[in-house]
């Protein structure tokens, strides 16, 4: 285990995104702090709706302290997550006693890190920094993120997190907008995979959903197969229709057997470093 | 793995390792897991704890990504995030 991996001028830094909110690409520059709400409705307070001590994760992180912070900057029809994904209001507001005090519980549970997820945790990157930088013992930072965050986002979890996992989950802007009602997606996800593997580990994961191999999982990893060949790829198959899902119509079943054996013969084709 | 069996477990909880934490920290979910039992057969987790993974490795699934976090699990090694390779 570690300290904390916040330098001291880090959180003031960070705070001053919530004057001009430019954390995540729809760089909708709101003022937080007077009350202003952007498109993740997310005000100064990080909110968490859910923590525990999960296995389920990559078998590198595992057993892994997951803090669910309320509050996305983009909506998946099929997020697993559901409404407390996009509603910040839920959940207990992120302090630093209440962390210090999950983490203390948590490593009896055998944690060997602290993740970061959602919702989105770049909206919420202030709270984070600062909460961190006011407890004494931080483990190793897993961040879980969609990776719509800006290059400033970026910059400022540099040197804070041991571990990105990048949830790559369109391999187009079509389906990225129909689905997730964010633009430009490809560009942007992209763009920060290669920040983020400047940074720290990465992990890219991706939960294949039905109907979207030719549209999505293929051109992920003819992507990944030229700029990344060696980047850590888990294959998620557990898809299953939750939250709105059922508003697409190939949305509306679990990921059938045939595509997720497809899906792995074609990442093994493609010789990536299928992690899990 | 824990040295009791899973029907022991059932019949006499281990407090300690059935708690989710001090009651000002945790909600109902942070000790559950979900498991989905779709119709050919196959299983999907979410939340996955090391219960649920140990009492799926007894019935021997021959599933690899279960295997390996097993395997994690049982070596619990110092966090390799601290000294991973960079890998692009």
């Amino acid at each position: 285990m570690t300290s904390s991996p916040i330098e001291s001028n880090l959180p003031q830094l960070a705070r001053r995104q919530w004057e001009h909110c430019l954390l995540c690409e729809h760089r909708c520059g709101v003022n937080r702090l007077t009350g202003d709400r952007g498109p993740c409705h997310a005000g100064i307070d990080a909110r968490v709706f859910r923590h525990r001590v999960e296995c389920g994760e990559e078998p590198e992180l595992v057993p892994s302290h997951l803090f669910y912070l309320s509050g996305c900057d983009l909506r998946c029809a099929f997020c697993i997550a559901e409404a407390n994904a996009f509603d910040p209001s839920r959940g207990r507001i992120l302090t630093a006693e209440f962390l210090t005090k999950a983490i203390a519980w948590g490593r009896t549970q055998g944690a060997r890190n602290l993740q970061w997820v959602g919702g989105e945790p770049t909206i919420h990157i202030p709270s984070i920094l600062d909460v961190m930088s006011n407890c004494d013992d931080v483990p190793p930072i897993v961040w879980k993120s969609d990776f719509y965050g800006t290059p400033t986002a970026f910059e400022l979890l540099n040197g804070v997190v041991a571990v990105y996992v990048a949830d790559f989950k369109f391999g187009n802007d079509d389906c990225a907008d129909r689905i997730a009602r964010v633009k430009n997606y490809g560009a942007i996800v992209t763009r920060n995979l290669k920040i983020a593997a400047e940074q720290s580990d990465l992990i890219v994961r991706h939960l294949l959903l039905p109907g979207h191999i030719d549209c999505c999982f293929r051109p992920i990893i003819e992507w990944l197969k030229a700029e990344m060949p060696n980047v850590k790829f888990s294959l998620r198959d557990g898809y299953q229709p939750r939250w709105q899902a059922r508003r697409h119509s190939e949305l509306v079943a679990p990921l059938s057997r045939s595509e997720a054996e497809q899906a792995r013969q074609l990442a093994g084709e493609a010789e990536l470093n299928v992690i899990a | 793995m824990s040295s009791r069996n899973f029907a022991e477990q059932l019949a006499n909880p281990d407090e300690s390792s059935l708690s989710a934490g001090p009651d000002d920290l945790s909600d109902d979910e942070t000790a559950i897991t979900e498991l989905t039992f779709l119709p050919d057969g196959r299983i999907c987790l979410f939340g996955a704890s090391r219960e649920v993974l140990e009492l799926l490795g007894m019935l021997q699934l021959g599933d690899t990504s279960l295997d390996a976090r097993l395997a994690a699990l049982r070596t619990q090694p110092t966090n390799p995030s601290v000294n991973s390779e960079h890998h692009d």
